[in-house]
């Protein structure tokens, strides 16, 4: 097939094809200060067969049965030099690599997602009435806790689990609930004034949340204060001493870079030079790394970096170029990168020697 | 501020539609995403520089929102009243089948690419302001984006 045929058939599947535009809720066109989303009925519209076709562009692959399409994460940490993660290349299970040695095994066939509280590694897995939560050890998985129904996990702390409901649409408000691991007793623990959280955790003194906007909340965990720390969009976070690293951006429009901020909101300071691609962050120690697809050079070429930056320091080092990165997860001897092009590849980049190895994928 | 934001609604309200709905999963997403795009550009109005296109702007802001909203939702999935069998095309073209697979599969970057540059026929320079990337980088996605398409509808 040749370009020409190619880009005919695209134009053809792609062309504009809806005839009548979405109606625009009237709270948003008389109330240009109103943060909160809102709710909005969802109208049956006529479709022309245009558009049912273009619309099943966006189904996922399996409704076609396409073959696997690494998206831009996995679920993955790193702890003591080995690196846990969901496997998406062998059909998922939980999978865990020893840098030291190279080696990959295989620990649970159960797909889910990991926690973490301090030292310790929490897998939390749906089964059909509830949902189970593993303690990743040595051994392997140890059943924890168990909780009914499928509630997204915020973190777990000192056999309490802190968890809300799946939202739903128009919610403007999200209780946080605590689950007891022995007892099962739940209780409701604070309710917090927004909803469709980007990305939440429990940190020492505070439950610490990113959305759009505001940006950065935490919570006080002890007398339900809220503050906000940073008021732009602010995606992935990670906690270092009494301050906070995240991704942030003063609002849609611009890329993100890379801010720290104290945890009362105190002491906001831009860390990164260069935008960041979002997700493509991660701390260990007092380093921070992070991905970026838009480093100029003295001739204004554009070109990938993955950077080092201290945080006592302030140095900044360029570790791999010309590689591209959706996902960075760094651990004490290594830091994990994710290339998702053709197939995706997780590979591993060791401090010492500088060498990037390949750990799974295409 | 009401009056002033309608007359962009009314003008632009079928494009920035027909965007979305290319860029969503789903009807209900689609519709989410106009809603939040328009309250980020009434937000952001008096920042607009009306010397620029106002549609080019307005996908910038599409694109950005469709990012933060939806590209990285993690454990909480959304509860909605989905249409069932959505998507299914009532009548379809085999040909036209396999590409639109073809298109869903693309890994995200390729696939904005493609969507933003085939749909008005946006050039390669408004597609890579859009996504603020460099044009290069737009051109070689898009060209790599072509090539996995030609490559994979080959196949088929």
């Amino acid at each position: 097939m040749t370009d020409a045929e190619l880009d005919k058939k695209l134009r053809k599947l792609l062309g504009t094809s809806e005839t009548k535009a979405f109606t625009l809720d009237e709270k948003i066109l008389s109330s240009p200060t109103v943060r909160a989303k809102p709710a909005f009925s969802i109208k049956k519209l006529a479709m022309a067969a245009a558009c049912l076709a273009v619309a099943a562009i966006i189904a996922l692959p399996s409704f076609f049965g396409g073959g696997y399409q690494c998206s831009s994460t996995i679920e993955m940490t790193v702890r003591e030099g080995r690196g846990y993660f969901v496997n998406p290349w062998a059909k998922h299970g939980l999978y865990v690599h020893d840098a030291a040695s190279g080696i990959l095994e295989r620990i649970s066939k159960l797909s889910g997602w990991i926690m973490v509280d301090g030292d310790n590694l929490y897998y939390a897995v749906k089964e059909k009435q509830a949902t189970v939560i593993y303690q990743i050890n040595q051994q392997g998985l140890t059943e924890y806790a168990r909780i009914q129904g499928h509630p997204v996990i915020v973190g777990v702390r000192e056999d309490t689990i802190y968890w809300h409901e799946q939202y739903s649409q128009g919610q403007q408000s999200t209780t946080i609930y605590i689950t007891h691991r022995q007892s099962g007793e739940k209780k409701e623990f604070i309710t917090v004034p927004f909803a469709m959280f980007y990305s939440s955790a429990l940190m020492e003194d505070h439950l610490v949340i990113s959305r759009v906007s505001p940006g950065l909340v935490a919570v006080d965990l002890e007398d339900a204060v809220i503050t906000v720390l940073f008021e732009g969009v602010a995606g992935d976070f990670i906690e270092y001493g009494n301050s906070i690293v995240f991704e942030g951006s003063p609002d849609d429009l611009q890329g993100r870079k890379l801010y720290i901020v104290d945890n009362n909101g105190e002491n906001l300071r831009l860390l990164s030079q260069h935008e960041l691609n979002s997700g493509a962050s991660s701390l260990f120690g007092s380093k921070v790394f992070y991905f970026s697809e838009g480093y100029l050079d003295k001739d204004r070429n554009y070109h990938f970096r993955t950077f080092s930056l201290d945080l006592e320091t302030g140095e900044q080092q360029i570790l791999i170029e010309e590689m591209f990165f959706t996902q960075l997860i760094a651990g004490e001897g290594g830091l994990y990168c994710l290339d998702p092009g053709s197939g995706g590849t997780l590979y591993y980049y060791d401090y010492a020697t500088g060498t990037l190895s390949r750990v799974v994928g295409k | 501020m009401a009056e002033g934001i309608q007359k962009y609604v009314d003008e632009y309200g079928l494009r920035l539609t027909n965007l979305c709905v290319k860029l969503c999963r789903s009807r209900n997403d689609a519709e989410d995403l106009y809603q939040e795009t328009w309250l980020t550009i009434i937000k952001n109005f008096n920042r607009y520089d009306q010397s620029r296109p106002f549609d080019k702007w307005s996908y910038s802001v599409c694109v950005n929102t469709y990012r933060n909203l939806y590209n990285r939702q993690k454990r909480a999935p959304l509860v909605t009243d989905e249409i069932e069998g959505f998507g299914q095309p009532s009548v379809f073209d085999p040909d036209q089948l396999a590409l639109r697979e073809a298109v869903a599969e693309l890994e995200e970057k390729l696939k904005l690419v493609v969507i933003l540059y085939y749909f008005e026929d946006l050039s390669l320079d408004d597609v890579a302001h859009i996504l603020k990337i460099p044009q290069g980088t737009a051109k070689s996605r898009l060209f790599k984006a072509r090539e996995v398409l030609k490559r994979r509808i080959q196949h088929d």
